[in-house]
């Protein structure tokens, strides 16, 4: 059985997770805010478009999301 | 592409989550409906996010994201026509 300090953890790792996705979504709609976006990913973060190209790394993904 | 998109609201819906035993990595998908001005022209998108994520220095982070398209189409013609406008 998970102690209840894991099963907290758990619920707020899962929160964490939804809040900062919900936060690339409105970086996106606030005229593609580059420095907000590349702010919610890791260093070696990787942003893969499909047919709009995929970029490797904080500065790559800020120059593609850069208007 | 973002250059061309003067209007964009993004809604995302439908979300699974899962969290991997080791506590620091985390995938997730989520369904992204957007309805954006791309060109002057009023467009649908359909697609899926199928995100990383990596907690670091105790804050978690997006270690991938990519799109996955199920169409990108202009208001005035549809999905069914136009599944793909790129």
């Amino acid at each position: 059985m998970p102690t209840l300090e894991q099963r907290v953890q758990r619920l707020e790792d899962l929160e964490q997770i939804t809040g900062i996705t919900m936060q690339l979504a409105r970086h996106f709609d606030n005229s593609y805010h580059a420095d907000g976006v590349v702010s919610l990913f890791t260093d070696d973060g990787v942003f893969d478009g499909g047919p709009f190209g995929r970029y490797e790394g904080l500065e790559a993904i800020h120059a593609s999301s850069t208007p | 592409m973002t250059e061309q998109i003067t209007f964009s609201k993004h809604h995302l819906a439908t979300h699974a989550i899962h969290l991997a035993g080791n506590g620091t990595d985390a995938t997730g998908q989520w369904y992204m409906w957007g309805t954006h001005t791309i060109g002057g022209e009023a467009m649908f998108l359909a697609l899926t996010w199928d995100m990383h994520y990596r907690k670091t220095g105790g804050h978690w982070r997006i270690s991938s994201q990519r799109l996955d398209w199920q169409f990108l189409t202009p208001y005035h013609s549809g999905w069914v026509k136009t599944p793909m406008a790129v």
